[in-house]
């Protein structure tokens, strides 16, 4: 066993670790704002709307995020138009071709939830609200968004979970985050046991984190729904 | 000389399907098995079918991927030979990404199972013992249809993620559509023409799954009433 | 429930296991198809190139059943340390680095490395003057071991298959690309993406930088002596015929 190797390099895997942690919350933190907007789209009464949403959702849900990243990292940069345009400083940048795939592919799946959590509201709370005289804008602050967002909880919590774990397809376009580090080492030092292990150990830790602070987020803001979904 | 790529990249198609196919059986067995071992009396089965899924719920699928494909066998093989036993564990590429991909979603099947029984209602299952059917008989008979309508959702979701998961067997050097769409676009500097191929094929094999499965479903949800959603 | 399960398991199981692509007594000989002219993948899928038509050469003067098959570059020399291939076949250099782990056949060829980068970029192949440039390599290769020692002001971009660096050349997102000057004329320069680029700094070799090692080599498992032998004679049994310098003149000859 050559764990030498790996405590050697282990800060290199605290580095990958915490690329990790930036692409995933940078990711999520985007794509939170666009889902919720989207949501909202996609329940319009408005047909047009509608669609085009349910057509982007369907899209980005259908294909893999491996292809889609390598068709914003590899593919975008084979036309000259786009290598010419004001985009490129961004668009030649690993990490933001990297982001802008995650957000492309998890708003996808957030707007469905939040849509799906937006379709549950009973429609009481929807009338109190307009017999309050609440205006759309209002109603969508304190009432909409707040129910959507409880209800969708525990999809949107599985969800980031996922992202998470998509962090790992960031090794494919050269970024070293922890699978990245995992795969250098075994192309450097010819072992394939440890580097694999030390990376699956790291997730693990991190997975758990994260699932134990949603727990936590989900007792003490949707705890009220617990016993009707029982 | 794109043609020629693209056929060669879609007559791949046949391999994803093959391994997705093939995963979701074996996920299916895996997730029915964990789902009865988490609702049983014996806390260790319990206890076993919960390791089982956090620990795979909690790696990422092409780690998961990489550590089946490379350090599995390594270990094993390392192991035999210090046993002084004469032979290898070998995975060719499609056994291991089977594998993977069955027991990543089997642990997603899992819970798809587990919340599905749950809803069945128990005063059935009391009644079926009280009529004296066994075991079998009540799986078979009063379980496995309002399983299979109340897992459906669920199914179809974690269905459409292992067919796309497929693509991530592409880096362990699988054949597949991912995998001929890399080569040609490296080959021809045009990778958007060909990833967009690939990501044509999934899609396509995504809306017909979409269909099947909503017909299955709607095979299944005759004789229940229908709440206003 | 427990039955069905269980004889199902088995069945796949042992599917799984015979899925494999050998048979018992067949040489398995991996190579990273992403190396034009030395090794690709055509059009159809089949594994072509200089490295595959020698080594069917070798083992048809060897007289042994070889099976030469792609794959991930990854996991290739683990791969052969553990047994999982018998032998790669990949325009392996050989280095001290890499002789401790596995055995090498006789050399077949000593390449020379060589920069290359976009036409009149005027660039000073030097540490200093390459300090804040993108050098895209493949990871894991000498080409790698040289840049990361000599260039440490550079950028440095990995990339896991041999193509992936020319891609990234042309869209700009890196300076440079380090590989055998044989495969940069034959595979880039004289595409249509390489028309703007050419070859630049010194010619390279093992003997300006052991990172370059002695020359490149087929790679065998340490403990499988007798197909070290085996390899080297139909290597000489090659070489002798003139069937080495036909391949030579074949892929590199004008």
């Amino acid at each position: 066993m050559n764990w030498d190797v790996i405590v050697e390099n282990l800060p290199l895997y605290l580095e990958g670790a915490k690329l990790t942690l930036i692409l995933a919350f940078a990711s999520l933190c985007i794509s939170f704002f666009l889902a919720i907007s989207l949501a909202f789209l996609r329940n319009s009464e408005n047909a047009a709307l509608r669609y085009t949403v349910m057509a982007y959702t369907l899209v980005f849900r259908g294909t893999p995020l491996l292809v889609q990243l390598f068709l914003i990292y590899f593919g975008l940069a084979q036309f000259s138009l786009v290598r010419e345009s004001v985009l490129w400083p961004w668009l030649s940048s690993p990490m933001v071709c990297v982001i802008a795939a995650f957000v492309l592919n998890t708003t996808a799946y957030s707007t469905e939830i939040f849509a799906g959590g937006l379709r549950h509201i009973p429609v009481g709370e929807i009338e109190a609200a307009r017999a309050y005289g609440m205006s759309g804008l209002v109603q969508a602050r304190r009432i909409l968004i707040p129910a959507m967002l409880t209800r969708s909880l525990p999809l949107y919590g599985n969800e980031m979970i996922m992202m998470l774990h998509a962090t790992s397809l960031a090794s494919t376009v050269t970024l070293l985050e922890v699978t990245g580090v995992a795969r250098n080492i075994t192309l450097n030092y010819y072992i394939q046991f440890e580097p694999y292990v030390t990376a699956a150990a790291i997730y693990l830790v991190l997975t758990f984190a994260l699932v134990s602070a949603f727990q936590l987020v989900q007792r003490r803001w949707a705890g009220y729904l617990e016993s009707r979904i029982g | 000389m794109v043609a020629d790529y693209a056929a060669a990249i879609l007559s791949a198609g046949s391999t994803t399907l093959l391994v997705a196919v093939l995963s979701l059986l074996v996920a299916t067995f895996l997730g029915l098995t964990a789902a009865f071992a988490k609702l049983s009396a014996s806390a260790g089965l319990r206890a076993v079918a919960g390791i089982y899924t956090f620990v795979v719920r909690g790696i990422p699928d092409l780690v998961i991927m990489l550590l089946v494909f490379y350090s599995l066998p390594a270990l094993l093989n390392q192991w035999i030979e210090m046993l002084g036993w004469d032979f290898r564990v070998e995975f060719s590429p499609t056994a291991a990404g089977i594998a993977t991909l069955g027991v990543i979603f089997g642990a997603y099947m899992t819970e798809t199972f587990k919340t599905a029984l749950q809803n069945i209602p128990r005063g059935q299952i009391e009644a079926a013992i009280a009529y004296g059917l066994t075991r079998r008989r009540m799986f078979t008979h009063i379980i496995l249809p309002q399983l299979v309508r109340l897992a459906l959702p669920g199914f179809t979701n974690n269905w459409l993620v292992l067919a796309k998961g497929t693509a991530l067997v592409s880096l362990i050097g699988l054949q597949d559509v991912m995998f001929r769409a890399k080569g040609a676009a490296e080959a021809t500097a045009m990778p958007f023409t060909f990833y967009l191929i690939a990501a044509g094929f999934y899609l396509a094999v995504t809306l017909v799954s979409m269909l099947l499965l909503f017909l299955v479903a709607h095979r299944f949800d005759v004789g229940t009433r229908k709440v206003l959603s | 429930m427990r039955l069905p399960a269980i004889s199902l398991f088995a069945t796949l199981i042992a599917t799984g296991t015979m899925l494999n692509p050998a048979h018992a007594d067949q040489i398995k000989i991996a190579t990273d198809a992403t190396f034009p002219p030395f090794e690709s993948v055509d059009a159809s899928g089949k594994v072509v190139g200089y490295d595959i038509e020698l080594m069917e050469a070798i083992c048809e003067a060897a007289k042994l059943d070889c099976n030469i098959f792609n794959a991930a570059w990854d996991g290739m020399i683990p791969g052969l340390i553990d047994g999982k291939y018998d032998a790669l076949i990949s325009q392996l250099t050989v280095t001290d680095k890499r002789r401790q782990v596995i055995a090498f056949s006789d050399i077949y060829s000593h390449p020379t490395f060589r920069f290359v980068a976009k036409k009149g970029a005027g660039l000073d192949i030097t540490p200093e003057g390459l300090a804040g440039k993108i050098i895209a390599v493949q990871t894991g290769t000498p080409m790698d071991a040289y840049v990361t020692a000599h260039f440490r002001q550079a950028t440095i971009k990995r990339y896991d298959s041999g193509s992936a660096p020319y891609l990234e050349l042309s869209a700009g997102r890196a300076d440079l690309h380090i590989s055998y000057q044989a495969q940069i004329i034959h595979s880039f320069l004289k595409s249509d993406s390489g028309k703007d680029f050419e070859l630049v700094g010194p010619q390279l070799t093992g003997k300006d930088a052991k990172e370059f090692g002695e020359g490149v080599a087929i790679a065998i498992n340490k403990k499988n002596v007798a197909l070290v032998e085996e390899i080297n004679k139909g290597l000489a049994v090659v070489r002798e015929s003139g069937k080495l310098d036909a391949l030579n003149a074949k892929y590199f000859g004008e």
